[in-house]
């Protein structure tokens, strides 16, 4: 089992989403976040005072899934995310031990 | 002796009694057996069941009826807190108190161990206590729960005697100590209470805890016990400290949430006093409502609920600061400090009440309503009750239906204030008078919004808004600066007030709302361009969250599309602080930086369009870094230096960000030696842009009607201008920017060309007699596009008089065509308008023209006749262009 989670701009979503509800994923996490990376905050004039914004709303999705399902969440969330400017996001991925579904108890992939 | 399952046959016994007769009252109270008679038989049962284990076990520790007669005498049992009231639902806990003799107490631990362990068998969940007298009344002064509930005593079994004691020592305590006891008891209820929602409105009320709830209806026994000796609702009306219409509401509740917490109970088959929305919508089925395409069962259901609860928080409220105000010195000393004022009403140390004569005029006019609110926040008092009382009842019996000048204009000059509006506005619902000035209130009373995602009912999700934008007051950032600077704060207020109401049927509720907004507006009599922009407002409460939060805000068409959309800064402004005020008010923790740094960026990108003002995008350097560079590059003499500097700090970023840094400081230091009458001018192909630049400088004394004369020039040369800036300089200077296409020249026209030009540029401003231009009829940018070609978006003009100090904005949103400019320009200068900034923008098609402009001496537009005059006039100019 894998933990993918990705960050994305946020008006990238919706379309994260149903891709990822087309190819049979439909559960996961979404939280609001912000930060940065190389696509740093930047400074806006408001009326003659600066007004920085030091971090960058970004929309974080946590998917846990099976092995063989790995690649096909992943490239889902490239074809979708990607605009090809800074500041499209990143994906991480790591090992999961174990997952438990609280209602019966069931655990591995079938609480998935 | 046992039975076969381990446990004492008495405790089978009592086992089979309760949940057998728990049974038949389950069937009672199906039949529709009101709440008080199921209370009353589960408290009778499960005395007989206590009295029997009770028995059970003094026969089980004594060895004859002599020893269990003396220590039966030296003993009392005592039911409190909910139990001792009477008031138990089928799954209630069982609180009891076994009052002891401290001369009985070796018996006591053996006798309790016993007794207890057979209750708990039994299936009775119990909170148990042995205590002396001097033990129960030092406890329940040191833990004021404890005394809340011993509050309620009353004897089952036991010496009499004792019990009598007890109660005369608890009660001589409760007199000693009763104004911090009554300070203790409403303050944990405040603690509950915000534990548990502090609102009558929540979607998920504990029936027993939250505002509202039984728990309430408690706090007025409690007080009333504490203050006056009496719990009872009864004796408290008779001692003329609770009103009828009081009492009588509370006990209407009462019998309702007890009707409805047996209902949660037997059918959970355990304590649940949550209401959640699985139970609501199954309420509401088994109390035959029904759903029809307005609103669902269940909101019907919850609005019948909340009427009520929000019914028992007025009661209480009122009660428990009656008692607080009845204080004795506040008694004695109350006429000393009471004064009239005109006669109708009374300020007192402590409440606002209206005379005889001015209950009179509350009763019949809203205006003299609105006026004691004033009075009462201006001297920071509360409403009498009784003067409360009149106005609400008058409200309810005959609701007003016509409001007179005088009531709309005092309610419209409440709205512009924001000191505790929201406070005003709640006290006014609670009143019904807010409906008497918005009809649609009306509706939205105690609305429920059956989704996962509002909190609050609609009525109370309005206000909250309100609410929540006035705190804005003090926000840092744009978002605090947008609210402090908008001149008509009542607008936004009001399209606060306004935006939720087409709640409630089956039709987008956005669409509703807008009607409701005109009908209000009419109402309320406002003027034709107030009633727009609120209506504006409420259409499109939805639009600036549903783009910042789920599109790309560096797609530069949304952003223009959704500034033309708006219109004006000041609209733009107020639909910002309206947005995040509206997402405030859906929940606690809903609105959150995340939300405000988007709808932010929206804010800030539009306005950039809307008042032509431009950040430096694409450069590292803040514009004061750039300023400063300025300062140090440039090489010139000492006493031109003042001069320099304050020209450099006046430039503007439109112009840091577009004219090439190489050229920057020339241009200004040419400026700097610039003659009165003459001018300057500069041209230059730009590359990225395919366009020409000219650059003129001159002179403001120079500048009546000059933009008009420039774009004069270069239409009739064949540029069509894409994008035109005017930047006031200091010392009187000024730059003027033009970006034109040449049509005569497919690709970069010659620098011949560039020199004709700008020479026939200052010849137009050196010789403002002149008659300047003659067009040549060919429209050559028009020949690809046909005649039925459809328009994305109308023509529009917006005039705002209040973003900008000494200028009236005038934005002009249309489509592009050869001459526009000019025509726009033309129409300006016959309107005897002078432009003092102007930013042309065309983004494909779409031509956004901001213009800064005042009369011919420098005042503001204000007259509604010339402004409309304004509008007809560039409307018909462009009109005539198709």
């Amino acid at each position: 089992m894998k933990k993918v989670e990705a960050i994305v701009r946020h008006f990238k979503l919706e379309d994260v989403k149903n891709a990822l509800a087309e190819h049979g994923i439909d559960g996961m996490t979404v939280s609001e976040v912000r930060g940065f990376g190389r696509q740093k905050g930047h400074t806006e004039m408001y009326r003659g005072t600066e007004y920085t914004v030091d971090f960058v709303p970004k929309v974080k999705l946590e998917i846990i899934c099976s092995d063989e399902n790995l690649q096909k969440v992943v490239d889902t969330i490239l074809q979708t995310a990607q605009t090809g400017q800074i500041g499209d996001g990143k994906i991480f991925i790591s090992d999961l031990q174990d997952s438990i579904r609280i209602r019966t108890g069931e655990t591995g992939e079938d609480a998935l | 002796m046992a039975g076969p399952s381990g446990l004492k046959p008495r405790v089978l016994a009592a086992r089979e009694k309760i949940n057998q007769t728990r049974e038949k009252l389950h069937a009672r109270h199906n039949q529709g057996s009101p709440g008080v008679q199921i209370c009353a038989a589960m408290t009778d049962l499960l005395d007989s069941t206590l009295l029997d284990l009770y028995e059970g076990a003094l026969d089980q520790l004594t060895e004859n009826i002599a020893e269990r007669e003396a220590l039966q005498s030296q003993l009392a049992l005592v039911p409190h807190g909910g139990y001792g009231r009477r008031d138990m639902a089928p799954y209630s806990d069982v609180d009891l108190m076994l009052l002891y003799d401290p001369e009985a107490i070796e018996h006591i631990t053996p006798l309790a161990q016993c007794f207890t362990q057979d209750i708990y068998d039994s299936g009775l969940k119990l909170g148990f206590s042995a205590r002396s007298i001097d033990e129960a009344c030092k406890l329940s002064l040191q833990d004021i729960s404890t005394f809340t509930s011993l509050a309620e005593s009353r004897f089952l079994q036991g010496s009499v005697q004792l019990y009598s004691r007890y109660n005369k020592r608890f009660r001589r305590a409760t007199q000693r100590y009763r104004n911090s006891l009554i300070e203790r008891i409403i303050k944990e209820r405040r603690k509950e209470r915000q534990q548990f929602g502090d609102t009558v409105f929540l979607l998920k009320p504990n029936i027993k805890r939250s505002r509202g709830s039984l728990r309430d209806l408690q706090l007025v026994r409690w007080i009333g016990f504490t203050r006056y000796g009496e719990a009872d609702l009864d004796s408290l009306r008779r001692l003329g400290v609770l009103t009828r219409e009081d009492s009588k509401t509370l006990r209407k509740a009462h019998h309702f949430l007890l009707q409805l917490r047996n209902e949660m109970h037997f059918h959970a088959r355990g304590p649940q006093d949550l209401l959640t929305r699985e139970e609501q919508v199954r309420l509401a089925e088994k109390y035959n409502y029904t759903s029809d395409d307005d609103l669902l069962a269940v909101e019907r259901y919850m609005q019948v609920y909340f009427d009520l609860t929000s019914q028992v928080r007025y009661a209480t409220t009122h009660f428990v600061n009656s008692t607080k105000s009845r204080r004795s010195w506040g008694r004695l000393l109350g006429p000393l400090f009471s004064h009239q004022i005109e006669g109708d009403f009374l300020v007192g140390p402590f409440q606002i009440r209206a005379t005889r004569k001015g209950l009179e005029k509350v009763r019949n006019e809203l205006s003299e309503v609105l006026r004691l609110m004033d009075l009462a926040n201006l001297y920071d008092k509360r409403i009498d009750h009784s003067t409360w009382q009149a106005i609400r009842e008058s409200m309810l019996k005959q609701p007003q239906t016509e409001i007179s000048p005088e009531a709309s204009r005092r309610f419209l000059s409440l709205l512009a204030e924001p000191a505790r509006l929201a406070d005003l506005l709640r006290r006014l619902h609670e009143l019904r008078v807010l409906e008497c000035f918005i009809p649609a209130v009306r509706n939205a009373r105690c609305l429920l919004q059956f989704n996962e995602y509002h909190k609050y009912t609609v009525d109370e999700h309005t206000i909250r808004a309100v609410d929540h934008a006035t705190e804005f007051l003090r926000h840092e950032g744009p978002l605090g600066e947008a609210y402090r600077s908008l001149e008509h704060k009542r607008t936004l207020h009001l399209a606060l007030l306004l935006h939720d109401l087409g709640k409630g049927t089956a039709e987008d509720h956005s669409e509703v709302g807008l009607r409701i907004a005109r009908e209000t507006a009419a109402h309320l009599q406002l003027p034709a361009d107030e009633t727009e922009t609120i209506c504006f407002l409420v259409h499109k409460h939805l639009t600036m969250s549903n783009l910042a939060l789920r599109h790309d805000l560096n797609d530069p068409n949304i952003v223009l599309q959704f500034a033309v959309e708006v219109g004006s800064p000041e609209v733009l402004q107020m639909l910002y602080v309206l947005t995040c005020a509206d997402i405030s008010a859906v929940g606690p923790g809903v609105f959150n930086n995340w939300k405000l740094d988007l709808l932010t960026e929206l804010y800030l990108l539009a306005r950039n369009h809307l008042t032509g003002n431009s950040t430096l995008p694409g450069s590292s350097l803040t514009i004061e870094q750039r300023r400063t560079q300025l300062r140090e590059q440039a090489t010139i003499d000492e006493k031109d230096r003042d001069q320099f500097n304050r020209l450099v700090n006046s430039i503007a970023t439109g112009y840091l960000s577009s004219v090439p840094d190489e050229q920057v400081l020339p241009q200004l230091q040419a400026l700097l030696r610039l003659e009165k009458g003459e001018a300057l001018g500069w041209a230059r192909f730009v590359p990225e842009r395919n366009a020409v630049e000219y650059t003129i400088g001159s002179h403001e004394a120079t500048m009546k009607g000059m933009f008009h004369r420039l774009t004069g020039v270069l239409s009739s040369q064949q540029n069509q201008i894409h994008a035109a800036e005017i930047d006031r300089l200091s010392d009187d200077l000024v730059i003027d920017r033009f970006y034109v296409q040449d049509l005569d020249f497919a690709d970069q026209p010659p620098q011949t060309r560039l020199d004709e030009i700008t020479e026939k540029l200052l010849t137009a401003i050196k010789n403002p007699t002149a008659e300047p231009v003659t067009f040549r009829k060919v429209w050559k940018s028009s020949e690809n596009r046909s005649p039925g070609d459809l328009n994305p978006m109308p023509t529009r003009i917006a005039i705002d008089n209040n973003t900008a100090a000494g200028f009236t904005i005038v934005n002009i949103f249309a489509y592009d065509k050869m001459g526009l400019l000019y025509s726009i320009s033309r129409c300006l200068y016959d309107l005897k308008l002078e432009v003092h900034l102007a930013k042309i923008t065309t983004h494909v098609d779409q031509v956004v023209d901001v213009f800064y402009v005042t009369d011919r001496d420098g005042n503001k537009i204000e007259s509604r006749d010339q402004l409309r005059e304004i509008r007809e006039q560039l409307l018909a100019a462009i009109k005539e262009m198709e």
